[in-house]
């Protein structure tokens, strides 16, 4: 048993480094194949990377869906082609003297739904490719489509203009360098980025990251990975009754009345199905309507026990996600 | 034709099986899709293509040997399998005493071992998820390989599919978890089958006129209906009699811990205990429930047992 396998690690990736280059630092040093990534961070940006290994690689969906915190500076007066430092001078413009309210009620503003475009610098893939890499090569790519976001908050933490310091609380598929640039637009300047750090992704934060650094085998001893359980603590869970829990481990939905005990308000979206012992033995998904299968507790699991339990077995359940047909 | 059991070599070769079909699996539950390879099997020998027919069946489960851990509840013991399997038209069944040293047989020697030494095998009629031997390398198109080499016939039987989805085990558990024993039984294709040992009571059910016998199950890990009542068929001694079963805490009379197993056999007056029977689930009635009074829970017994008469009555 490797201890490595199985298990949620919170890195905090330095600037440089591609997501995957971490991955691959990561695969070297556990000697584990199943390793990936909840949500790829630019190379030019550092901060809060989870990487996760085994049966944990099938929960990166539910870490993606957390809120996330980046702090960044923007450099008002300067736009560049790939919104960053790296990036070839696009537009120019002196900066007035701002006055720290005036940017304040810039930053709330943003605070809400918000529609925005991802920039050509983004980790979204079009045709296979990397925006960021096509962007790099020169190639001139279109726009990826708006999207739609949720800002939780915006403060400015402080200003040495053109140099505005901020924060920023905000939904899965934020793109904060088209954030800074709007953040201009808001002041009438052309705008980029010059440092961007994702300080926490839901309650994991910077403070207890793992420096991708020392993802080295020398320091091998150091790592530390959360168990599955104790990363998805941030979902809501039921405890089943023993006989469910064990067919739920066979490819069983359990049923409502099945539940023995809520833990955490319950709210739509995944729920943590675990046994008597309180251990996590799936991750359930509601889809359908309440009222037409009012027994139905989840539409869909994906099971998280222990992975060689089926590999020689004749007829066990498919560890894969289930979904009952009808 | 009484079913051949042999319960180790010894005794499959006194039965000395010649020029025989032969299949083999877990078989639980002896479900639609085991049934569409027990009857390939069949027919190969009505063919006259072949002498006999045999399964090779395991016991214990063979997940409960090769894992230290959980195997899956099980939807038939291996009494109720074989009860299952002789409505087949096959001529034995080999039940092969499944220990690490069976686990450790590859499949190439599996096949050398009991299907031609023992069994004399000429044809192999598999299902398409069927995998023997160590580590479960005996997939259908490797065996079919051994076949081509050694001179025996492999047909590997397709899934079945029932209502857009394969039959299966798990979806088996899936109905009876959730109380639809209708679909649980079209999937199986017959009535879920639980047997037990009649053993003493409290006696409460004489007292209100629904004499009951309490069902021992020896193996822990057969999957018992969810609670509630039901429509039953009894076989006891080779008669199938019609009753009701009531499957939980009787929250009203006695309060238990862990659910219990009760059949009321209608017109009934034998002593049965210590006797061993087999309960066909035949309709799922309602869930358990507790009444005020005890007029009140015999008013209901008779409403039961009213609508269990009809629903075994229905075709």
């Amino acid at each position: 048993m490797n201890r490595f396998d199985n298990r949620v690690f919170v890195i905090d990736k330095a600037t440089g480094p591609t997501s995957f280059e971490v991955v691959a630092a990561m695969r070297r040093v556990t000697g584990l194949r199943k390793v990936g990534h909840a949500g790829t961070l630019d190379p030019l940006a550092r901060g809060v990377l989870l990487v996760c290994t085994g049966f944990a690689t099938r929960a990166v969906e539910h870490f993606m869906d957390l809120e996330k915190e980046y702090e960044f500076d923007v450099l008002l007066g300067v736009e560049t082609t790939t919104l960053d430092a790296e990036g070839d001078v696009v537009r120019e413009a002196p900066v007035p003297d701002l006055a720290m309210e005036t940017l304040r009620e810039a930053g709330a503003s943003f605070v809400g739904d918000y529609t925005l475009t991802p920039p050509a610098f983004s980790a979204l893939k079009r045709r296979g490719q990397r925006f960021y890499a096509l962007a790099r090569s020169g190639e001139v790519t279109e726009a990826a489509a708006p999207r739609h976001v949720k800002i939780y908050g915006f403060d400015v933490l402080s200003a040495a203009l053109p140099h505005v310091r901020c924060v920023v609380r905000c939904s899965r598929g934020t793109y904060v360098r088209s954030l800074a640039k709007d953040f201009g637009a808001k002041l009438g300047l052309p705008a980029s980025i010059a440092a961007l750090t994702r300080s926490r992704i839901g309650a994991f934060a910077l403070a207890e990251a793992f420096p991708s650094e020392k993802v080295v085998p020398s320091h091998a001893d150091e790592l530390v990975g959360r168990t599955l359980d104790d990363a998805l603590a941030f979902l809501p869970g039921v405890v089943l009754s023993a006989r469910a829990a064990t067919l739920l481990k066979f490819g069983v939905l359990p049923l409502r009345q099945d539940v023995v005990e809520v833990v955490g308000a319950p709210r739509p979206g995944a729920l943590r199905l675990l046994d008597e012992s309180r251990t996590l033995v799936a991750v359930g998904t509601r889809e359908g309507d309440r009222a037409k299968d009012p027994l139905r507790l989840v539409d869909s699991f994906r099971l998280y026990v222990d992975s060689d339990a089926d590999e020689s077995s004749a007829g066990a359940a498919p560890r894969v996600a289930r979904r009952v047909a009808e | 034709m009484a079913l051949k059991v042999a319960r180790n070599l010894d005794e499959l070769r006194a039965h000395a099986p010649r020029e025989s079909a032969a299949t083999i699996g877990v078989f639980d539950g002896v479900h639609r899709g085991h049934a569409t390879t027990l009857e390939a099997l069949a027919a190969r020998r009505n063919a006259g293509a072949v002498d006999g027919a045999w399964a090779i069946t395991f016991d214990p489960h063979p997940l409960a040997v090769t894992h230290s851990r959980e195997i899956p509840p099980i939807l038939s013991t291996i009494d109720e399998r074989l009860e299952l399997l002789s409505k087949f038209s096959l001529d034995g069944v080999f039940v092969l005493h499944f220990d690490e040293a069976t686990a450790k047989i590859t499949y190439q020697d599996f096949i050398q071992r009991f299907f031609l030494d023992a069994l004399d095998m000429r044809e192999l009629v598999i299902g398409y998820d069927c995998h023997f031997g160590h580590r479960r390398e005996g997939s259908p198109e490797r065996v079919a390989e051994e076949g081509a080499r050694r001179g025996f016939g492999v047909t590997v039987v397709p899934p079945l599919r029932l209502e857009g989805e394969v039959v299966s085990s798990t979806a088996i558990r899936q109905a009876l978890h959730a109380a639809d024993l209708e679909r649980a039984n079209r999937l199986l294709g017959h009535p879920y089958l639980v047997r037990g040992t009649v053993v003493e009571g409290q006696g409460r059910g004489r007292d209100l006129g629904f004499p009951t016998a309490n069902l021992a199950v020896a193996d822990g890990q057969k999957l018992w209906p969810p609670d509630g009542v039901y429509a039953v068929r009894v076989g006891w001694k080779g008669y199938i009699h019609e009753g009701m079963m009531n499957i939980g805490r009787s929250p009203t009379m006695k309060r238990m811990e862990k659910s219990e197993i009760e059949v009321h056999i209608f017109d009934f007056g034998h002593h049965i205990y210590g006797d061993d029977v087999s309960v066909y689930c035949e309709a799922y009635l309602r869930p358990e429930q507790r009444f005020a009074t005890v007029a009140g829970l015999i008013e209901q017994l008779n409403a039961d047992r009213r609508e269990a008469r009809e629903r075994l009555a229905r075709p």
